[in-house]
């Protein structure tokens, strides 16, 4: 077997008898199942959280289970079960048959792109393995900068929370085709945000950014990497600005609507890769399997290499080679390796992520984008790590540039349509721009535009030197719903004749 | 003796315990072919100890004795590297309320039985369209103990379809969903074949679907009805701030709703009037049976799970004929909170969604997407319907919801 990882796999955790109850599984597949692929998963996930310089929730989850997925006359079957005795393994392989069967006959039959079997190892390079940090480290860094909050913010300050989250996944993925993958994925991140109230309002401030609903276990910036990635984010250097910010914000003056030009800082334009260009590129969607739930896509399979999306210097890439990124592995979840895929190039809308399955049916190769949330739920088109390529502006000159605008930092909410077409985003802080300066601090920005004329407006892209990845846990798709830790490289932004604060 | 207070006696005192054993059937299809199926067995054990006023909760996925006591120890090594503190107390037993919230229909049902599901809605689909789409089944039994004498046990089913139809680059969508499979048929779909018309920005006079109710309820629900300080309303209990014709209770015990009896402590589920004649009554908490699991992925809790709005008068007819002229909006999709204190919300319509003249929905416009304040909204309401639908979302258990119509809809932003 091909180790493609740098640390011993085996160091980690022992996966023996995750590869036996793959292995048995497949040896149980009927002979009218003309694919079938298994995996077997141990999840592991230890959040810490303070609160107002106090522990909050400490949680240390675990969960495992095995998932069997078949194709019979052309129509998919999968179950999952957290059983991985003999009996449980057995119920779980007859009734993922029994669905396919059941299903014969109804619709075109699906057809798989190809794919080299792979034997081969992985697991996420860490300096320092997050599992094995004490807690009581963890724990004085985060109440320092909780206090550190409420030291810089004042009265104001209704929560001054810190966190710190490890993942740990222990995968098998084999299928009949002959692919053996087991890969040890570990993800470790943490973040602040600081909540101020008063009788009239509610802001917040978050480092280093926000996930919409604030969800714990989510919060912060992630990475696969150990708990290096949480040293280098420097949680209390950045504590006191955090604090002292939220409560600036309850007595800023609210964003003014209109039309002006708009510095998007890289956090905030992760969120906005990943709305507009992220999702809309899952060849799922543009092919009509996500009508009911998630939606569509304007990036139509006749547009491609056609579609203007922006200006020739605007280019997106998905890359899950990514070193470090949240989204970098080495195989996707149906065993086919980590790449780097063009989606939009010199302005052009050029490619798709895409499964087997959606890739098969406009003939082509998987891009590698297929992954499953944990045992219990099916792959499905994810995106790994989508990034806008930095441009050549350094931040300074952004704002240096911008005779008026706002500069805007942090999401705090968002919304779009299904096919992605028009959107809004609120941000958690904004600055006025005047005569290349950056000036009072705003509160309540949002801006919102049709994708395509927004991205049309696109003047100016950060530099290498201002270009991040950021990595955010908790991307929702799929029906059951399914969670995805992606990554977004980008850069702060400058878009013109932007409709905001309204 | 139980699962749980095996798994209790395990754990030692004070310690809760919650049990999920569930299994969850899907079928989903899209382009009229199914796209995949999907079954899922799995138990979630989920475990708090409480120890020298040192709080940690943990999760496994199975209560295999030697898991269970590792747990216990990797917990209590937790424990005590943490400071001690004065964390929330156990729960404590409360009377309880009777729910039917298991039926045999959803839980014998299989693959064939989706199957079957779907080819009815394809032969009710009009000719030429597309089906998308997904008929689910699932069955949990939700345990709770702890060593403050908490016992509770439930089965639960759910079934449930959703389809969209799509026709010349038009939808349709309709939702069913009940504890009961038997209540679960296709919806009817419509709207297709009608003229498209130009819609421009500005506020319109709208009838709401059930459906797009059940969502903006919803969402209402999620940031205007807890305590501890995040609910909207929480310190506007006996203000006057929607509509006289607005009633809104949580009960979860409601036989119109998706029921559930006790929550994931064990406290049962009391019936709270949040809103009487346009007037906030009351918010929900913990002693409510209101809890939410640790690190819940929608806040921090207490959150209102079992919402229903009593119904009017109006039917389907009488709500188009108090809109006159204005829009019909059979769905609101991605609806998302931008200031929770002043209840704003952005969200887009989607699928049909139409033009109403001279009291009928006369044509096609184009998806929008609207910002609104949610209390304004319910403020607004011209008529309200007497035929209520029943519902879900990701963070709202339960929502029983008729359509509305309300006055000033806004129109931001034309899709195309």
């Amino acid at each position: 077997m091909q180790h493609t990882g740098l640390p011993d796999i085996g160091a980690l955790v022992d996966l023996t008898s995750l590869r036996d109850v793959a292995e048995r599984a497949l040896s149980l597949v009927p002979a009218d199942v003309a694919y079938a692929d298994v995996r077997v998963v141990n999840r592991r996930h230890e959040g810490i959280h303070v609160e107002n310089g106090l522990p909050g929730q400490v949680i240390d989850a675990e969960t495992e289970g095995v998932a069997l997925r078949v194709l019979v006359h052309g129509q998919w079957g999968f179950a999952a079960t957290s059983h991985l005795d003999r009996a449980g393994v057995d119920q779980a392989l007859e009734r993922a048959v029994q669905q396919a069967r059941a299903a014969r006959g109804l619709g075109p039959q699906a057809r798989l792109a190809p794919v080299v079997p792979a034997r081969a190892s992985y697991a996420t390079p860490v300096a320092r393995d997050p599992f094995a940090v004490p807690v009581e480290e963890k724990l004085r860094l985060l109440v320092a900068a909780s206090e550190a909050m409420l030291a810089e913010g004042g009265a104001a300050i209704r929560a001054a929370e810190a966190s710190v989250d490890a993942f740990r996944e222990s995968k098998i993925f084999a299928s009949t085709e002959g692919t053996l993958v087991e890969q040890v994925l570990t993800e470790t991140g943490g973040g602040l945000m600081a909540t101020a109230a008063d009788a009239d309002d509610v802001q917040r401030r978050t480092y280093p950014h926000g996930v919409p609903r604030a969800i714990k276990g989510q919060r912060g910036d992630f990475a696969t990497a150990g708990w290096e990635h949480v040293e280098a984010l420097d949680l209390l250097a950045h504590a006191g600005r955090v604090g002292a910010e939220a409560a600036a914000l309850l007595v800023a003056p609210e964003c003014p609507a209109g039309t002006t030009s708009v510095v998007i800082s890289g956090t905030q334009m992760a969120y906005v890769v990943h709305e507009t260009v992220g999702h809309p590129a899952e060849l799922d969607r543009a092919l009509g399997s996500e009508a009911s739930l998630a939606g569509g896509s304007y990036m139509q399979p006749e547009l491609r290499g056609r579609l203007r999306f922006g200006p020739e210097f605007v280019n997106l890439t998905a890359d899950a080679t990514l070193d470090g990124a949240l989204g970098s592995f080495a195989y996707d979840d149906e065993g086919v390796p980590a790449q780097r895929t063009p989606i939009i190039r010199d302005g052009l809308f050029v490619g798709y992520l895409t499964s087997r399955e959606s890739a098969g049916a406009i003939g082509e190769e998987s891009t590698g984008a297929a992954r499953a949330d944990g045992w219990q739920r099916i792959p499905l088109v994810r995106m790994p790590n989508v990034s806008l390529e930095p441009g050549t502006v350094p931040f300074d000159e952004l704002i240096g540039t911008t005779d008026d605008g706002i500069y805007v930092d942090a999401n705090r909410s968002l919304s779009i349509d299904d096919t992605r077409r028009a959107f809004r985003f609120g941000s958690e802080v904004g600055w006025e721009i005047k005569k290349g300066k950056r000036g009072r601090m705003l509160k309540n920005c949002t801006f919102s535009g049709r994708t395509l004329e927004f991205w049309a407006g696109c003047d100016a892209i950060g530099d290498a030197a201002s270009w991040q990845v950021y990595g955010i846990p908790s991307c929702n798709k799929g029906e059951p719903l399914q969670v995805a830790h992606i990554g977004h490289g980008t850069a702060p932004t400058r878009f013109r004749n932007v409709s905001v604060g309204v | 003796m139980s699962d749980a207070e095996r798994v209790l006696e395990q754990l030692g005192a004070p310690a809760h315990v919650e049990l999920v054993d569930e299994r969850l059937e899907l079928l989903r299809f899209g382009g009229s072919r199914v796209t995949y199926q999907h079954s899922e067995e799995r138990l979630t054990l989920r475990a708090r100890l409480i120890r020298g006023g040192r709080s940690v909760w943990g999760t496994l996925a199975t209560t295999e004795p030697e898991a269970v006591r590792a747990l216990r120890e990797r917990l209590e090594r937790l424990a005590a590297s943490l400071p001690p503190g004065d964390p929330p107390p156990l729960a404590a037993p409360g009377e309880p309320r009777a729910a039917v919230t298991a039926h045999a229909s959803t839980d014998e049902a299989d693959a064939a039985d989706r199957i079957a599901l779907l080819r009815d809605a394809q032969a009710a689909a009009p000719r030429g369209a597309t089906l998308g789409g997904s008929i689910l089944h699932a069955v949990a039994t939700h345990a709770v103990a702890n060593t403050e004498g908490v016992r509770a046990e439930e089965r639960r089913t759910r079934a449930a379809m959703q389809l969209v139809s799509t026709l010349d680059g038009d939808s349709s969508w309709g939702r069913v969903v009940s504890r009961d499979a038997g209540e679960c048929r296709v919806p009817e779909l419509d709207g297709h074949r009608l003229p498209q018309r130009e819609l421009v920005p500005g506020r319109y006079r709208a009838v709401l679907s059930p459906q797009a109710v059940v969502t903006l309820l919803a969402t209402l629900g999620q940031v205007a009805f807890a305590d501890a300080g995040q609910g909207t309303f929480a310190d506007r209990v006996g203000e006057q701030l929607l509509s006289p014709l607005v009633s809104i209770a949580d009960d979860g015990c409601d036989p119109a709703g998706l029921p559930s009896s006790f929550d994931c402590e064990g406290v049962p589920k009391q019936r709270v009037q949040l809103v009487e004649d346009g007037v906030v009554r009351a918010v929900v908490t913990r002693g409510t049976g209101h809890a939410v699991p640790p690190a819940w992925r929608f806040g921090g809790g207490p959150a209102a799970s079992h919402l229903s709005l009593e119904p009017g008068r109006a039917n389907d007819a009488d709500l188009l004929a108090a809109c006159g002229s204005g829009l019909y909006l059979q769905r609101v999709d991605y609806v998302r909170v931008v200031q929770p204190k002043r209840t704003l919300v952005t969200g887009s319509s989607r699928d049909g969604t139409f033009r109403v003249g001279s009291g009928r929905i006369v044509a096609r416009v184009p998806q929008f997407r609207f910002t609104l304040r949610l209390d304004e909204l319910f403020r607004d309401v011209l008529a309200l319907g007497a035929r209520r639908e029943r519902g879900e979302t990701v963070f709202m258990e339960s929502v029983v919801a008729p359509g509305l119509t309300v006055d000033g809809f806004p129109v931001d932003l034309i899709m195309s």
